[in-house]
Formats: C-alpha cells, sequence, structure tokens
C-alpha cells in the first residue's frame, strides 16, 4: 500500500484516499494540470496525524481491505450448481430449474453467482447474486438483481454452524417487503429458505431453492 | 417445467408481476452510459490549495438482466484497482439505485437517488462504513455521489464524504471525468 505522505490533513480528507476507488493504495500520480482542491469543499475542522498515528491507520485498512476467514467460508459455494426452485403453492406455485455458476471476483472479496431458469412462470430467468463479508462490520452482506423486477435487493446477516441467514428486502407484487434467507450448506447439496416477514414480525416461509453440486466447476481459483 | 398453466394465477397477479419486471423511460436514460469509458480521477486528498492526486483506467458499462441494469467493470491503468458496479432504477418505487463493490475494501457501497433532467444531473446518496474507524468500532459515514451527463460523450461524477455523519460537513473527495473511449 502506498502511504499518503500528508500528517496534517481535514477529517473528510482523512479517507479520500481509501474510499471509493482507494487511490492511496493506485499508485497516484500528481495531476499535471495542477487541479486543487477546492476551498470549498473543506470540512468544519480538521486536525493533526502523527506519523504514528498514520501507520497504525494504513495497517487496520489495509487489514480490512484483505479477504478474511469471513470470506473462506464462502469457498466452498464455488462451482457449478444444479438448481431446482421452487415458491409458493397451488395455484401460485412457481417452480423451475436451472444451473447456478458462482465465481470469485475482486481477489477472493466477493462471490459472484449468475443464476438462471430455463422456464419460470413462462419465461426465461436469469439472476445475479454478487456476496460478501465486511470485515469492518462482521456481516456478510448480498445484492441481488434478475430479470424479473427494476429493484435491486440487498441482504446482509450472519453464518454460524455452517447455516447463513440474512434479512433484507425483496421486491413482491405487492410491493416492497422484509425477506429472510437461510441457506443450509451441506456438502455437495445446499438449499436456501425463504421467508416474508409479516406485519406481526413474523415470517412465513415463501419458498425453497435447492442446489446440487455439478461435477464439473470445482476448484476456481481466486483471480477474477 | 412447472410454469404455471395459464388462467391458473389470477389476472391481477400476473398483470403485478408484469408491472414488476417493465422497463421505463428511465432504463432508457441508462443506455447513454453503455460502452467503453477512459477515465480521469483526481483524488482531492490534501489541505486546501493542495494538488489534487490523478490516475486513469477504462470503465465498461454494458445493460444485463434485459436491459433492466446497467453492469459496470472498471479496471484502473496501473492495474492495481478494479471496481464493479451495478445500477438500475426501481420503476415501482420510483429512485435511481446504486451498488457498487472494489478491490480496496470487503463493504458494500449501496446509493438511492434521484434524477435532474433539467440539469442532466443524477443525485445519489448512502451510507457507508468509514474505513478509518478503529478496530471493533465500525463508524458510519454519509456518501453522495453527483453524476452529470456532459454530452453524449462524457460525463463526470463527483463524491463527498461525511465523515462525521453530518451533511453540514462534507467534503468532495474525488472527482472522475469519463470520456466515450
Amino acid at each position: 500500500m502506498k502511504k499518503q505522505s500528508l500528517i496534517s490533513f481535514a477529517a473528510g480528507a482523512a479517507v479520500c484516499g481509501t474510499l471509493a476507488f482507494g487511490l492511496g493504495f493506485a499508485q497516484p500520480e500528481k495531476s499535471k494540470g495542477a487541479e486543487k482542491r477546492s476551498e470549498k469543499a473543506q470540512p468544519a475542522e480538521s486536525f493533526e496525524m502523527t506519523p504514528e498515528m498514520m501507520d497504525a491507520m494504513f495497517a487496520e485498512m489495509a487489514e480490512k481491505a484483505t479477504p478474511s476467514e469471513g470470506h473462506e467460508r464462502l469457498a466452498d459455494g464455488i462451482g457449478h450448481w444444479h438448481v431446482k426452485a421452487s415458491f409458493g403453492e397451488g395455484d401460485m406455485a412457481m417452480v423451475g430449474t436451472g444451473t447456478m455458476h458462482v465465481k470469485w471476483i475482486l481477489g477472493g472479496r466477493y462471490t459472484h453467482a449468475d443464476f438462471k431458469l430455463d422456464d419460470f412462470m413462462g419465461q426465461p430467468f436469469h439472476g445475479v447474486a454478487i456476496t460478501g463479508y465486511s470485515n469492518y462490520t462482521g456481516e456478510y452482506q448480498s445484492m441481488w438483481v434478475d430479470t424479473m423486477s427494476t429493484h435491486m435487493s440487498t441482504m446482509k446477516g450472519e453464518m454460524a454452524d455452517g447455516v447463513l441467514t440474512m434479512v433484507g428486502t425483496s421486491m413482491t407484487p405487492m410491493g416492497e417487503a422484509p425477506m429472510k434467507m437461510v441457506t443450509t450448506m451441506e456438502g455437495d447439496t445446499w438449499t436456501d429458505t425463504f421467508y416474508d416477514g409479516m406485519p406481526d414480525g413474523s415470517w412465513l416461509q415463501s419458498g425453497t431453492i435447492t442446489y446440487t453440486r455439478a461435477a464439473e466447476g470445482r476448484g476456481q481459483g481466486r483471480g477474477g | 417445467m412447472g410454469a404455471p398453466e395459464p388462467g391458473t394465477m389470477p389476472p391481477e397477479m400476473m398483470e403485478a408481476f408484469e408491472r414488476m419486471g417493465r422497463t421505463t423511460a428511465e432504463h432508457e436514460l441508462l443506455k447513454s452510459f453503455e460502452g467503453s469509458w477512459t477515465s480521469t480521477v483526481r483524488m482531492f486528498c490534501g489541505p486546501p490549495g493542495s494538488d489534487a492526486q490523478e490516475s486513469h483506467g477504462v470503465m465498461v458499462n454494458e445493460m444485463d438482466l434485459d436491459g433492466k441494469f446497467l453492469r459496470q467493470v472498471y479496471e484502473d491503468d496501473a492495474g492495481a484497482f478494479s471496481g464493479r458496479g451495478y445500477w438500475g432504477y426501481n420503476a415501482i418505487d420510483g429512485r435511481w439505485e446504486g451498488f457498487w463493490i472494489d478491490s480496496m475494501t470487503t463493504m458494500f457501497n449501496l446509493e438511492t437517488g434521484e434524477y435532474d433532467a433539467g440539469s442532466k444531473t443524477w443525485t445519489m446518496r448512502g451510507t457507508m462504513t468509514d474505513p478509518t474507524s478503529p478496530p471493533g468500532e465500525p463508524r458510519t459515514m454519509l456518501r453522495r455521489s453527483v453524476i452529470r451527463m456532459v454530452s453524449d460523450n462524457e460525463h463526470v461524477m463527483e463524491m463527498y464524504h461525511a465523515q462525521g455523519g453530518k451533511p453540514e460537513e462534507e467534503s468532495m473527495g474525488m472527482e472522475i471525468t469519463y470520456v466515450r473511449a
């Protein structure tokens, strides 16, 4: 990591080299155009940081940016899976079969799942899930987008004893609603069980997706 | 396959599902960002009056999932930084939604916002974990992104942060100019 040379800078700028594009790591060069930081864009207060404080801050930031044991627990999901999905019941039943391919992206910081059902409610269905682990908060995080909705769903949660429990929101025909997803991981068979949040705070099971590992696709590295 | 036979699901429910996935004029607007864009990134890390730090990279944007979302892939020229994003318009709730992750943190960056057609400007707001938080004490900070469409071949994004969580104390940390490659 490339450390900033500044030892005195404003609070808002203290993080600029690490936020968003993290160029504190990205070997930036000085602007040839001598662009100046806007005087108006300064926070109200500034503080002094000693070199020791800077070293500690950057060491902490580097550690938090590095994949951890929390990420390692996602590793078994990497590969190709056969998928069976079932939501609702009776006349409202929606079922489908398909595939999911999961790979690492961004140096092992996140998994990227490409999820496809051949036919779901009369249409091909395609979804993308990105899942990670925040070293800052100790929470798992997931983002989901698909071809059935213009809504971006996000969840966060914890993993214990091989069970990942995440809570967030999803879009339903009735509008945005609380959702819980419980993922059990037993060897080459995984199951996502979905629950809808009820007005009284309880959870009602809404569906399941069962994943069976395909023979191909094991052993992908952390590139990508 | 077990898709419901036509007529088994109430028509109003089928209509509701159809509405969930319906794209709008806002999604047409997202298509303006498709393609490859070279970036000039200026980081404002120093005290007032100090020079910006500059780097360059390429953002490749493609519409994904039947035109519902813009998928973003960023690589910097130094090979030291990568990012991935999704940007969309939630037509049901009437808001823009953004997602960004990169190789320099392990946190999600989530934003929601609105678009001003007069100035061709998006304003996206969200919260994130302050990466300089002390060990075991994650702090939340505010972030605001302003994306302005300059022309069909250029757009500019400014990013502001409020480390103490107070909007009135936010500062601009970065400006990126994207020019169509």
